[in-house]
């Protein structure tokens, strides 16, 4: 089935409006695929756009894991080329002459890029940008979002943001060296000398991004609240847009104190200001030029008041893609749905009031870190409810381990070890030893890496069919999913056991420095020992996309095709839509008679009733006919 | 295709879709600026003693300012209601004075900073502090010349009482150790004093382009769909409700305490 | 000139037209409330503490006027309110938080 206009009038919640389909013009090239309103084409270059982000990210991380795992020694095969890319600032001479050793400096620049590009420009953009975009207005039975062309000029805006950000590699002095969370005093005395330099960079991109998610989000919440099918009623929500509607406002209260830090951080750089450089700082025994009077905590608060529920956007999605993937793999009803909604709800407020527990070590006092270890203590609550639902969603059901209903159920554990490995963190006492140790690695990327990335392959398996009318393989599907999950548990696992033995992050030289020798205490040869394994783990799991890289092109064109609009057989209103939807999603007036999962009901011809399926009576316990 | 509840208002909410949009835009504002006000208290409450300034901005141009934003406001709201009413005429005027209104704001803002990048604090060789306005057309390469007075201390710059007398200055520039203008880098007050009016200028810009892009070269729409058009002015008046409230906090804080 | 088919009916009319004219009255009131507040900071009470309660009591009082009426947020739906409410407490919290965990008796006291 092609893409079309649909002339029709998309669906109406009241009496018709009378069609305007018939007046409007055919876009061009440009006009369809470049500044297209329509959310599906929206939500289309979101993925494209973000997945490139992600493997540029995976990249640089795979240059970090080499140099941990040879330090002093240089990339092979592309070394001359990052001496090209980068100068003779930033990589080094071997000893034996070889070209490419990545200095400390360009390290910590793959490493605050990797983060930041990792977390912004590709997972957020992926869950929020292009599932939010595709999947909810069809879902809730809309035929656009409420604000199409803001829509357009949300993910245009990101696209500058993330071309900003890639330029920085090419300036000089390099992409912003400062970590993710560019902290100061270090993000404004790094590069001072450049103008503009990486961190200038960073800053502006930061603050593109952060505009687009702002303007992405007002318009997810008011489509989600005012576009809603007829018979939507708020509990026949499917939980993926529950999950959406939370996440959204995480993102709308959360990121403004970050762009008002980032503009005070801007400040301080570009115009000398001293908001967070304080009195006496000293560089290399120099006194920094500046008025000082300024606060490097209050850059503290201002960042993790965005970043915590930032980590929460990161996995509410996902749990949504994964709620609706096993609902549908298993045949029936999620087990507790009105607690899995109650408790996204109680996740997105608690995240608002944690996030000094990444501040345990700046020296706060025992009050004020008890406040927020109660807090922290508390937020697992729900986690916990969210996953433990979905554990026993699986229970009684007649499973089909398709690779979409493989890459959910694989979440399930990886987000349960995340999960857990978050608790030792959340206490003040056990954080003083793990604190900026490589079990915080393996914590946080245990939760997006096989967590939340898992999530978004079970949701590109799954929506595939929808958007391009055709399967994605099923036997290469799960080679992907197999090898991911082994490779994913190779990196991080080992992680764990070198936090616990006191191995720093952000160490270029994988630790070496602080190597047991003789009778001098430090990190023992088997700890620094899986820096090999992690990264030959490291290149495996690269390795393990190229199935699904080419599954993804290939399918496009030689997939099987679907044979039925709703090829999974699910209950959900996007699956009610043409095969690819066109422009305005639905051919026929949609109205909601049932919830989102009813799948097996009894006394039904069919193991799924779709939610706008007013359908034949069920009978109660007693035998006596009741209407759905 | 139409986008439902665009002019027509949803029953359940009671709401068309912009006035729900325009109402989250202006939550996330708020966190906006109150990062930048918590930012203000934390700095000033952290700083030592003695080091914070008082008065250092003119309460005359802020107070003025803080009236000329109020009645933008009022006859922004007053535009809407014309239109309502069915009152281009009112409408357009209403409308013109809040524009007027807006760029009067801009141009005391524009006194005010420029004013700010001409005062100049030059600590001497002999320790003395001469702080005053520079005389641009008296200054040349070997002196410099500024309207103003002399101290012993930095602190003493704090508080400048208002009975100072000002004199006119020749500093020889063999003479200054340092010279630093009241710009934003000078200390965290005006740091913060450029940032966040910096900011709001930032969002009266904003404003009053949408308010006049709707008043003048997009007005056609009254006349094809006045619902939707009102309903456009309705949600730019938020906005600048909003921003004139931003401004009833910004000017007690840095004016006057 | 007026739109043709915008018929106004006349019932909103007196009610856009009181509506006007509490708008007025609510102006001249802000302007009050400005005057005001200059005169007060101009006042020694001998305590800083007291100036600043009363620049933010008045600033308040003004921007109730502001939102309640200019926004309309006095008659104004549901929705909105609980959108506004939850974001009013996130500014608290944001607001109050940072400035305790900064504030001295928080720190840590090392025995010597």
């Amino acid at each position: 089935m092609q893409s079309g206009h649909q002339e029709q009038q998309s669906h109406a919640t009241h009496d018709d409006h009378g069609g305007h389909g018939a007046e409007h013009h055919e876009p061009g090239f440009f006009g369809k695929y470049f500044f297209s309103t329509d959310h599906k084409v929206v939500g289309i270059q979101y993925a494209v756009t973000a997945l490139l982000f992600m493997l540029f990210g995976f990249s640089l991380m795979l240059l970090m894991r080499w140099q941990i795992a040879h330090p002093g020694q240089a990339v092979p095969i592309i070394g001359e080329l990052l001496l090209r890319i980068h100068g003779a600032d930033m990589i080094g001479k071997a000893d034996n002459g070889a070209v490419g050793v990545i200095s400390g400096d360009l390290y910590n620049s793959y490493g605050a890029m990797h983060g930041t590009i990792m977390v912004f420009l590709a997972i957020v953009p992926l869950l929020t940008g292009a599932f939010g975009n595709y999947v909810m207005p069809l879902q809730i039975g809309a035929p656009d979002m409420a604000f199409p062309r803001l829509n357009m000029m949300s993910y245009q805006v990101y696209f500058l943001g993330g071309v900003t950000m890639f330029a920085s590699f090419f300036i000089p002095g390099g992409a912003a060296k400062s970590g993710w969370t560019s902290y100061s005093p270090l993000a404004s005395i790094t590069e001072a000398s450049h103008h503009p330099n990486g961190q200038t960079f960073w800053l502006i991109g930061m603050v593109f991004l952060i505009t687009s998610s702002l303007l992405g989000s007002v318009n997810i919440i008011t489509t989600i609240i005012q576009l809603r099918a007829k018979g939507m009623t708020w509990m026949r929500l499917p939980f993926f847009v529950w999950a959406q509607l939370v996440t959204a406002f995480l993102l709308l209260l959360a990121f403004p104190p970050l762009e008002a830090a980032g503009v005070l951080q801007l400040m301080d750089n570009v115009f000398g200001t001293s908001f967070f450089l304080p009195t006496g700082l000293m560089v290399s025994g120099v006194p920094f030029h500046s008025a000082g009077g300024g606060s490097p905590l209050l850059w503290q608060h201002l960042f993790w008041f965005l970043a915590h529920p930032e980590v929460y956007v990161l996995i509410l999605p996902g749990l949504g893609i994964v709620a609706e993937v096993i609902a549908n793999n298993t045949r029936k009803p999620l087990w507790g749905y009105k607690s899995m909604v109650y408790g996204a709800m109680s996740l997105g407020f608690l995240s608002f009031v944690v996030w000094a527990h990444h501040m345990y070590l700046t020296g706060m006092g025992t009050r004020i870190a008890t406040f927020f270890q109660t807090t922290t203590m508390m937020i697992s609550i729900p986690s916990v409810i969210i996953l433990t639902t979905l554990l026993i969603s699986l229970w009684g059901g007649s499973i089909r381990f398709n690779t979409p209903m493989l890459f959910a159920v694989g979440f399930l554990p990886m987000f349960g070890i995340g999960g857990l490995t978050g608790l030792p963190l959340g206490f003040n006492a056990s954080d003083i030893q793990l604190h900026d140790t490589y079990y915080v690695i393996g914590h946080f990327h245990y939760v997006v890496a096989p967590g939340t990335i898992f999530a978004i392959f079970a949701g590109i398996y799954y929506w595939y069919p929808k958007a391009t009318g055709r399967m994605m393989n099923e036997y290469w599907g799960k080679v992907h999913f197999v090898l991911s999950m082994i490779f994913m548990n190779m990196i991080f696992m080992p992680m764990f056991f070198q936090g616990l033995a006191g191995m720093s992050r952000r160490m270029y030289d994988g630790g070496q420095t602080y190597a047991a020798a003789g009778d001098m205490p430090g990190l023992s040869p088997i700890i620094l020992g899986l820096n090999g394994w992690i990264f030959v783990a490291a290149v495996c799991l690269g390795v393990a996309q190229i199935p699904f890289i080419i599954n993804f092109f290939y399918s496009m064109n030689y997939g099987k095709k679907v044979t039925s609009d709703n090829p999974w057989d699910a209950t959900t209103l996007e699956w009610q839509t043409p095969t690819p939807p066109g422009h305005g999603n639905f051919t026929k007036h949609i109205e909601v008679y049932r919830g989102p999962y009813d799948y097996s009901l009894p006394g039904q011809d069919t193991d799924f009733t779709p939610q706008n399926e007013p359908g034949k009576p069920v009978p109660d316990i007693h035998g006596h006919p009741v209407h759905s | 295709m139409d986008i439902p509840y665009t002019v027509e208002r949803r029953p359940d909410t009671g709401l068309y879709n912009a006035k729900i949009g325009v109402w989250l835009f202006l939550a996330s504002e708020v966190m906006l600026f109150g990062a930048l006000f918590s930012s203000y208290i934390l700095l000033r409450v952290g700083a030592n003693p003695g080091t914070w300034p008082h008065h250092w901005l003119d309460w005359r141009l802020g107070g003025f300012n803080t009236i000329v934003l109020i009645t933008s406001s009022v006859t922004n709201v007053l535009a809407w209601a014309s239109l309502k009413l069915n009152q281009w005429d009112k409408y357009r005027f209403y409308q013109g004075v809040t524009i007027f209104c807006a760029l009067l704001f801009l141009g005391v803002k524009t006194y005010e900073y420029v004013d700010k990048f001409h005062h100049y604090e030059i600590v001497l060789k002999d320790g003395r502090i001469a702080d005053g306005h520079i005389q641009p057309d008296e200054t040349t390469v070997e002196k410099v010349v500024v309207e103003g007075h002399y101290v012993k201390e930095h602190a003493e710059l704090m508080d400048v009482p208002p009975t100072v007398v000002h004199t006119k200055i020749e500093i020889p520039r063999s003479e200054i150790v340092t010279m630093q203008n009241y710009g934003p880098a000078h200390n965290n007050f005006t740091g913060l004093y450029f940032t966040m009016t910096g900011l709001h200028v930032l969002h009266i810009i904003g404003g009053i382009l949408v308010i006049y892009m709707l008043w003048g070269p997009l007005n056609g729409m009254w006349k094809t769909d006045p619902e939707r058009y009102t309903n456009r002015v309705e949600v730019a008046g938020l906005f600048w409700c909003f921003v004139d409230l931003v401004w009833i906090f910004i000017f007690p804080t840095l004016y006057l305490l | 000139m007026s739109s043709p088919q915008h018929q106004v009916d006349p019932r909103e009319i007196e009610d856009v037209r009181r509506h006007v004219r509490q708008h007025k009255i609510i102006a001249l009131g802000l302007v009050v409330g400005t005057v005001l507040t200059v005169l007060a900071s101009r006042t020694d009470f001998h305590n800083p503490s007291i100036n600043i309660a009363i620049a933010m009591a008045i600033a308040c009082v003004q921007g109730f006027f502001i939102v309640g009426f200019f926004m309309h947020l006095i008659s104004e739906k549901k929705m909105i309110y609980s959108v506004l409410v939850i974001t009013a407490f996130f500014f608290v919290v944001q607001m109050g938080v940072t400035v305790w965990a900064r504030s001295h008796g928080n720190e840590i006291h090392i025995q010597p």
